[in-house]
This record gives C-alpha cells, sequence and structure tokens, in this order.
C-alpha cells in the first residue's frame, strides 16, 4: 500500500512539474510534505540518512556554487572575453561563432549552463546586430554548447552533481571519463553548427568597423573583484581536481570558495545571496526526500529488478537503453527530477549484474544521456528555457520548432555517437 | 483640492500614429506623459520619459547594463533610430497599459492613494460622463502637496 501511495504522490508531482502547473518548488515540498506526512519516509531519514534522505553534499554544492557565480557575474569577464574574441576573429561570422560556442562550452563546464547563458546571450546579441547578422542562430548554437559544455564536468551540469553524488564519483572521475569525449563531441557540434548555420553565416564586410569600436575593456569596472573571483574560481577548481589528494567532498570546497570569496570582496552580501536559487535547493531537498519515500517503499527496488530482467543481465543492452530512455525523456521532461529517481534505480541495477565488470559505464550513459537530451527540444534543459525568455525579451524570438529544428540533429548525433563510445571504452575494451 | 482642478490635458494620439511623433512631445515639448488611444476611443496607454527610454533602449542593454560601457559614443546617437518607421503602438510594449483611472470629484489624498497603490506615474482623470479631463503625475501631485513652503 505505502509503494502505492508513494508512487501516486511522485506522479501526481512529475505531471504538476512537467505542465508547469504550479512552481516547482512548492510541488517538490509539497510532495514532500505528503510522503512525510504518509509515513513512506520518517523526519529522522529524511533528514539525517545516507540513503533515504536529502542529498546534502548536492545542496550544499549548489549553494556554493552559486554563490562563486553570483560574484563573478558582476566582473564583467564574459562580457570582455566574448567581445575581445569577436574582434580578433575581425568580424567573420564562422570565426566568431566558434569563439562563442568554445566560450560557452568552457564556462559552462565550471560553472553552470543557466548562468553561462545568462550572461552570454546579451553581448551575443550586441555582437550580432553591430556586424547585422541575426543572432538566433548564434543563441541556439551557444545553448547547445553549454548543454553539451556542461557534461564535462562534475559541477557542470546539476544531474552530474546528483550522479556524483550517489555513484561516490570525483570531479577527476568525470575529467577523466566525460571531458575527453565532450571535447571530442564539440568539435563534432562546430561541423555540424557550420552546416546547420550556413545561411546566417554571412556577414557585410562594411559592418566590421561597427564591431571593431567596442571596447571591451569597459566591460569591466572593478578589476579587483575580477582577479579575487578568478583566483577562488582557480583554487576551487584546483581543489576539486585534486580530491584524490586533498580528500575534501565537492561541497565542502565549494562552500570553503565562496566563504573566501565573499570575506575577500568586502562587499555587502545581501545582493549575493539574493542571487542564490533558493528555489532551486528546496525543488532538490523535496525531490530527495519523495525519491526517499520511493526507495523505502521498495519501488526503485523493483524497477531495479524489471530493468535487469528486460536488459537480461547484458551490460550492453543495459547501457544502450540507459543512454537512450534518458536522452528521450530528458527532451521532455525536466533532467533533474527524471535524474533523481534514476540514479537510485542505476546503483541497485549495477548491483544486479554479473560480478567481475566495470558498471560505471551506467553512470556514464545516464550521464551522456540526460545531459545530451537535454538539446533536443526547448524544453529539454534550464538553459534552453532561459535562452528562449531572453531573446524574446530582445525583439528576437525563437520559437520552439525553430530550436527543436536545430537541436534535435545535434541531440541525435551527440547521444548516438557516445553510445559506441560507451560500448567500446567500457564494454569491449574494459 | 479635488482631482479635476489638478488634472492637465496631456496630448492623445491613436495607436497607428508615428512613435516619432511621441518622442517629439516628450523631448521637444516637455509634456510628460502621452497618451494613447485604441481605435473606439477608449485609454490604450501612456507613454512616460522613463519609459520611452526604456523603449529606446535596446533589450541586451536592459539585461546586461554592463554593456554599455563598451559602446562608442556614437552609439547614443543611433538610439533615436530605433523610432523610425514604429507606431505609436508599438511603444506599448513598454508603456503604462492599465492607467489608473479616478473621478474628477477624487481628493488628493484618493490621487496620492491610488498612484501609490497601482505604482503608476500618472493618473487619468474624467467626469462622470465618461470625458477624460486630463491626467495627474507623481510630480504634479507632490508639487501641490509639498509645494508653495509646505516642507
Amino acid at each position: 500500500m505505502g509503494a502505492v501511495v508513494a508512487v501516486a504522490v511522485f506522479a501526481a508531482a512529475y505531471a504538476l512539474i512537467a505542465t508547469e502547473k504550479l512552481d516547482r518548488a512548492v510541488v517538490a515540498l509539497g510532495g514532500a510534505g505528503l510522503v512525510l506526512a504518509f509515513q513512506l519516509v520518517s523526519g529522522a531519514e529524511a533528514f539525517h540518512s545516507e540513503r533515504l534522505g536529502v542529498e546534502w553534499e548536492v545542496i550544499f554544492l549548489l549553494l556554493g556554487m552559486m554563490l562563486i557565480v553570483a560574484v563573478l557575474q558582476r566582473t564583467g569577464v564574459f562580457e570582455y572575453l566574448a567581445i575581445w574574441a569577436a574582434k580578433r576573429s575581425r568580424g567573420r561570422p564562422f570565426p566568431i561563432l566558434v569563439a562563442l560556442v568554445g566560450l560557452t562550452a568552457v564556462a559552462s563546464a565550471l560553472l553552470d549552463n543557466v548562468t553561462t547563458v545568462l550572461l552570454l546571450v546579451p553581448v551575443t546579441i550586441l555582437v550580432c546586430e553591430r556586424l547585422g547578422i541575426p543572432p538566433v542562430p548564434f543563441l541556439i548554437a551557444e545553448v547547445l554548447a553549454a548543454n553539451i559544455g556542461g557534461t564535462a564536468t562534475l559541477v557542470g551540469d546539476p544531474p552530474n552533481i546528483i550522479i556524483a553524488a550517489q555513484a561516490g564519483l570525483s570531479y577527476t572521475d568525470f575529467l577523466l571519463h566525460l571531458a575527453p569525449w565532450v571535447l571530442l563531441l564539440m568539435l563534432v557540434f562546430v561541423g555540424m553548427a557550420r552546416w546547420l548555420f550556413r545561411k546566417a553565416l554571412v556577414a557585410d564586410p562594411r559592418r566590421v568597423r561597427e564591431l571593431l569600436e567596442l571596447d571591451e575593456r569597459e566591460a569591466i569596472t572593478d578589476p579587483g573583484l575580477l582577479v579575487r573571483a578568478l583566483l577562488v574560481l582557480g583554487l576551487v577548481t584546483a581543489a576539486f581536481v585534486l580530491h584524490g589528494v586533498l580528500h575534501y567532498d565537492a561541497s565542502v570546497i565549494a562552500l570553503l570558495g565562496a566563504g573566501l570569496l565573499l570575506l575577500l570582496i568586502r562587499r555587502d552580501p545581501k545582493p549575493l545571496l539574493a542571487e542564490v536559487e533558493w528555489g532551486t535547493l528546496a525543488f532538490f531537498a523535496g525531490l530527495f526526500v519523495m525519491v526517499g519515500a520511493l526507495i523505502n517503499t521498495g519501488v526503485i527496488d523493483a524497477l531495479a529488478r524489471a530493468t535487469a530482467t528486460a536488459t537480461g543481465g547484458s551490460p550492453t543492452v543495459a547501457t544502450s537503453l540507459l543512454l537512450g530512455v534518458s536522452a528521450v525523456l530528458s527532451a521532455i521532461v525536466d533532467n533533474i527530477p527524471y535524474v533523481t529517481t534514476m540514479a537510485p534505480v542505476t546503483g541497485s541495477l549495477i548491483d544486479t549484474l554479473p560480478a567481475g565488470g566495470d558498471h560505471q559505464v551506467l553512470w556514464w550513459a545516464l550521464a551522456l544521456g540526460a545531459d545530451l537530451g537535454g538539446n533536443a527540444t526547448a524544453i529539454g534543459a534550464s538553459a534552453n528555457v532561459v535562452v528562449l525568455g531572453l531573446a524574446a525579451r530582445a525583439g528576437h524570438p525563437i520559437s520552439f520548432w525553430t530550436f527543436t529544428r536545430y537541436g534535435l540533429p545535434v541531440a541525435a548525433a551527440t547521444v548516438a555517437l557516445s553510445l559506441p563510445y560507451l560500448l567500446i571504452r567500457y564494454i569491449l575494451l574494459g | 483640492m479635488r482631482a479635476r482642478e489638478l488634472a492637465r490635458p496631456f496630448p492623445i494620439l491613436p495607436l497607428d500614429a508615428p512613435a516619432s511623433e511621441v518622442g517629439r512631445l516628450l523631448a521637444a515639448e516637455a509634456v510628460g506623459v502621452v497618451f494613447l488611444h485604441d481605435p473606439s476611443g477608449g485609454l490604450a496607454g501612456a507613454v512616460t520619459d522613463t519609459r520611452l527610454l526604456w523603449f529606446l533602449l535596446p533589450g541586451y542593454l536592459q539585461q546586461d547594463p554592463a554593456l554599455a560601457g563598451v559602446l562608442e559614443e556614437a552609439a547614443a546617437e543611433r538610439l533615436r533610430d530605433r523610432l523610425s518607421g514604429r507606431t505609436a503602438g508599438e511603444l506599448l510594449a513598454t508603456a503604462y497599459r492599465d492607467v489608473p483611472e479616478l473621478d474628477g470629484d477624487a481628493n488628493l489624498v484618493e490621487v496620492a492613494a491610488l498612484l501609490v497603490r497601482t505604482r503608476a506615474p500618472v493618473a487619468a482623470v474624467r467626469e462622470r460622463d465618461g470625458r477624460l479631463l486630463g491626467g495627474i503625475t507623481t510630480s504634479a501631485l507632490l508639487a501641490r502637496l509639498l509645494g508653495d513652503g509646505a516642507v
């Protein structure tokens, strides 16, 4: 009976999140309240159990990174780099596109996708208007690059943070297993972008002078703030990489970095704290409690057993299925609740596979499917929704179908290419 | 004092009037507010100096004010181009669309309460028969409430 109630609450919450009838944080907290009220999971389990409760590691890692990003946003460094790169490209559209998607991919690997596009969309429109070229293809290319680039690291995309916490994977694990592959996917994507956006990559050479008149140095109004922010971001990233030596959890590093940065900049922290996405943190906390109820009532184990039966205990089939299903579902629903649910399923599924193999491949299949699948539609990832909103407000609306026309082939190609990568590297050669 | 005594007539233009005419009235004649009316004669919105500036500023500069610094001085000259070929109706995107209205008999405290509640910079004043008398701006109200040695 408990399992039925847990599934009913979860399904209702999922439907409300997908249809955006209510704020997602309200839905998740409401669902958490219900499963606690029905005693499908106890208060002690929800708040203190590593297996059933809130993944505080995820919450505090996000909090720390959000605070660091709030400071970085004020430095003007992204505006500086984007204009500098566009000027160095001498106004030629394709090199500008390559520079902007490269910058987006790197920034979204180090920070998060939504912040990256928030910072780069306005400056991209400025550059395109100066050159008299339509900004829409550039904006779509940037958000696709943000979702691909974010796949590379533990902090690049929220699903990766959830997977890392659930699987006990480190920042270095992501760097070794996903980052090189993401780099290759970016090269493929740039080639696809050259073809997909070929009609838009034509500029009037006479407009180049207007681009060159921009003074990127003026974007940086407080060099001291920039130096401190980059110093702390560098230290935090180095500490993530040195996890094997330092043995600090990623959340601890992010919190230490955020605290150090707030001390160093000596500014009123209230505006920075106001920029933390508290709603997102509440959404995560509520989801974890709801998924804890699914675990506690045996739903997750049953789902894992059903998946194991469907795959016949074959790691190849399991990897293919996880990658494909994750990509398709992430294209149509928010990938955060999907990965929050699927992470414990994947953990249980790994336990059912034959002993002796390196079944970590399933975690990478989940990450690649969920992160890359989000590119397929305009609602597949939070960054896509944000870019559509920003573009519309700036007078350059992007319709759902316009986005999908470009996003779907990119998602399909990157996911399809990822399958042989996973099978060859981890199953054939593993 | 009643609202009808403080109300002053502001220019009122149809939605298909050139946007540049709204700009000229606000800039050259410093009228402060231009009302826009729809084809049926109803009040469609009010354009103030600030809202016109909002329209003149490209969206990307509103989203990222740091970018304003990277522009050269000549960029300011191009802002006026954003009005060319546009109609007053297109200004509705940044205009106050729901201009609060009150009766000519309303007292000044009622006017103040309405402007505070709606956070609007201007309220339209009508006679009981629906005739538009004009508008009362926040600055005109403050001048009446605090002026003449009141503070």
